[in-house]
């Protein structure tokens, strides 16, 4: 006589989720503690310069690396004592092209498959599904090391889709890809995330964080942000103010010394101030001014900014190289 | 299970076929490599020594002697008749120069000695900076000094009439005889010797080394992570990776077997299940010391560096080509860490004493030992680290 149980405040969910977790390589710390959600159906976007212990983060959600503390769920899994159901339900794409080279496309998905169990028909069927979804079907017989580098990389992709997975993790799939495959691949990416696929991406193309539903930044192995892009650039509105000027690097150093500026940055002909706090563009306008006449770098004109990701970052980096 | 192992068994397949040339070389080189060992490496036996002879008797029973070094194959002998004290020291500058090896003195007064009943010495000289080729020449030259003993002791019987002939001065002078025989292999043949090793050899370097590279050239090229996200377990991997290499020694078996018999005239006159399993017990055991091999390199230099610190002691330690008894008593237990010695031992009772399951206990027991433990070892290091880079 039980009554159906009522669905919970939220019905599914988070595809990943991440409690304090560690990573160190003898002294190194590649990751520390890293508390993180990821939403189901989304596009996560994993980002940090190199080094910042994005590449360890995927390796130990996908179960190849134990970590050294704290706990990961990935699809509902535990990463330590579940790595099977974990490597059943994820796909993987590295950040190297990690197929081979001497087998054709067609040998290399079919390789990819029998070693997720699908296999016969059933592997046709998804390689045919796929191969048209990707643009390779006219390639199936070419050896995989004679495509170029965006074939390649939807060929990898087509391999970590091949065992329908919940969720795929792209290690810098844009990396070394021209825009126009660049642009392809986030056409595919999109689709894939409307299917219901969820997933995870790193990249350190900030332009291309913007893409994403949802940012996680990640500096010297700690996670210093996270959340939706939109929101996130809101942190900075009213902090940006843009600068033409022709004498750019007289310039720079100038304005650097002006009080309440956190950092500036040629950008073409344009500079970028950031200050550390909320300003009026019409208020600092006078002191910038001053300071470029004193270096005889007269400004031509001052006019407020609309932030981005990447002004974001370079603020928190900056913040955190001022810290230490 | 046994899918996810087709599937990887397939894969590799396809990367022998993919790489025409190597393939080539892995099909052919070890049968040339048969006909090249078959024929360089006979019985060690040495012949040809350049020898001065130095006769300063000038006597009958100095002549004798001198034929007899003659008859022998071990020198050749370059006889100087009538010789002086200045050809004795011509002769020691010769051999300082290694325009000689050996220098034998026949001294002056030899025959004359000897007829009335005296000793004498012939003196030999070697050059001893080649240790193997000095203990021969004395061995060869002490054999036909004995042999010249017994005439002089016979012809002196004879002269006193304690024989009537030299027949039975001789008789009389060395009264033991030895009958031998040497049994399996009547003619000697070194080939018989010399196969089981080379076949062994072969295939120990072609299984060592083809499959050190096989997991690092995945971690190489940086597939072996791909291949760790997959559900496949390291012992799919681990086996899937050594059927292809393992139906490829076995050709080579095969092609080997083939010119030894052919070309040598080696023919298999033992049971086939026992020589069969020998072999398959071989060539896993190989596969699996290259497997470990694999497991513990981070790229194809490094693999290919270990499979060769494995291979060469190997060939110098274990018994493929000179027997345990060449060996240094306190170096000899050192064989028993290698595959090959009881593969060479085994397979040479095998196909020339017909030997039985029961005779190569200890042999067939050993290498299954090497396959459990290496198998072992590298299926728990690729479980525990699979894409160490």
């Amino acid at each position: 006589m039980n009554a159906p149980v009522a669905p919970g405040p939220n019905p599914r969910p988070p595809i990943v989720v991440t409690e304090r977790l560690s990573r160190r390589f003898g002294e190194l710390e590649a990751v520390v503690d890293l508390s993180l959600q990821v939403e189901r159906g989304q596009i996560f976007g994993f980002l940090g310069p190199n080094g910042a212990g994005k590449t360890t983060t995927i390796k130990m959600l996908c179960g190849l690396l134990p970590p050294t503390r704290g706990h990961a769920a990935v699809a509902g899994h535990d990463i330590e004592r579940e790595r099977e159901q974990i490597k059943r339900q994820t796909g993987y794409m590295a950040q190297t092209f990690s197929l081979y080279p001497d087998l054709t496309v067609e040998e290399n998905f079919r390789f990819f498959g029998g070693a997720y169990g699908v296999s016969g028909q059933a592997a046709t069927r998804r390689m045919e599904t796929l191969f048209r979804q990707v643009e390779l079907d006219e390639l199936r017989r070419v050896q995989a090391g004679r495509l170029s580098g965006g074939m390649k990389q939807r060929l990898a992709l087509a391999c970590a889709l091949v065992h329908e997975p919940q969720l795929v993790f792209l290690d810098e799939p844009t990396a070394g890809v021209d825009p126009a495959n660049r642009q392809r691949l986030w056409d595919f990416l999109y689709a894939l995330c409307e299917g219901g696929t969820s997933l995870f991406i790193t990249t350190h193309y900030l332009d291309e964080a913007e893409r994403c539903h949802a940012v996680g930044f990640m500096l010297e192995g700690r996670l210093i942000a996270h959340g939706e892009p939109r929101v996130m650039r809101e942190q900075l509105r009213d902090r940006l103010v843009g600068v033409e000027v022709r004498r750019a690097v007289d310039a720079v150093r100038a304005l650097r010394t002006v009080p309440g500026v956190e950092d500036v940055n040629i950008h073409g002909n344009e500079l970028r101030v950031r200050f550390d706090r909320r300003v009026e563009c019409h208020t600092v306008e006078g002191q910038l001014r001053e300071a470029a006449a004193r270096a005889s770098a007269p400004l031509d004109r001052v006019y407020p900014l609309d932030p981005t990701l990447e002004d974001l970052f370079l603020s928190y980096e900056r913040q955190r190289s001022v810290r230490a | 299970m046994i899918w996810n192992v087709y599937h990887l068994a397939l894969k590799e397949f396809l990367h022998l076929v993919r790489d025409r040339r190597t393939l080539a070389f892995l099909i052919f080189i070890p049968s040339v490599l048969t006909v090249i060992f078959g024929y360089a490496i006979g019985n060690p036996r040495v012949t040809g020594v350049r020898t001065r002879v130095l006769d300063l008797d000038g006597g009958r029973i100095a002549y004798e002697y001198i034929t007899a070094i003659e008859d022998t194959l071990t020198f050749r002998a370059d006889v100087r008749e009538h010789a002086t004290e200045a050809d004795v020291a011509q002769a020691e500058e010769d051999l300082l120069h290694d325009r000689i090896n050996a220098i034998v003195v026949l001294p002056a007064g030899l025959s004359r000695a000897l007829d009335d009943g005296r000793s004498a010495t012939v003196r030999l000289v070697v050059d001893g900076s080649d240790t193997f080729m000095a203990p021969t020449v004395l061995g060869e030259l002490a054999k036909t000094t004995v042999q010249q003993n017994i005439f002089v002791v016979a012809n002196m019987l004879e002269r006193e009439g304690k024989a009537r002939t030299i027949e039975e001065g001789m008789t009389k002078a060395a009264p033991i005889r030895l009958d031998t025989e040497y049994r399996f292999n009547p003619d000697l043949k070194s080939q018989n010797f010399v196969m089981p090793g080379v076949i062994g050899l072969i295939l120990q370097l072609l299984a060592v080394i083809v499959m050190a590279t096989s997991i690092a050239r995945e971690r190489e090229r940086g597939t072996m992570e791909q291949l760790a996200v997959t559900p496949l377990t390291a012992a799919e991997i681990f086996i899937g990776k050594l059927v292809p290499y393992f139906v490829l020694a076995l050709l080579d078996t095969v092609n080997a077997m083939l010119v030894a018999r052919f070309l040598f005239g080696v023919s298999v006159a033992g049971h086939y299940p026992v020589v069969v399993t020998l072999l398959v017990i071989f060539i896993l055991s190989s596969l699996g010391i290259g497997q470990l091999i694999s497991t513990v390199s981070r790229n194809q230099g490094q693999a290919v560096l270990l499979a060769v610190f494995y291979t060469l002691p190997a060939f110098v330690l274990s018994v493929a080509f000179t027997p345990i008894e060449t060996q240094p008593q306190n170096v000899r237990p050192a064989s028993l860490l290698f595959p090959l010695t009881y593969f060479c031992h085994g397979f040479r009772a095998a196909i020339l004493r017909q030997a039985s399951f029961a005779d190569l206990r200890t042999d067939l027991l050993a290498l299954t030992a090497f396959v459990l433990i290496t198998f072992g070892a590298s299926i728990l290091l690729l479980r525990m680290r699979p894409d160490v880079r």
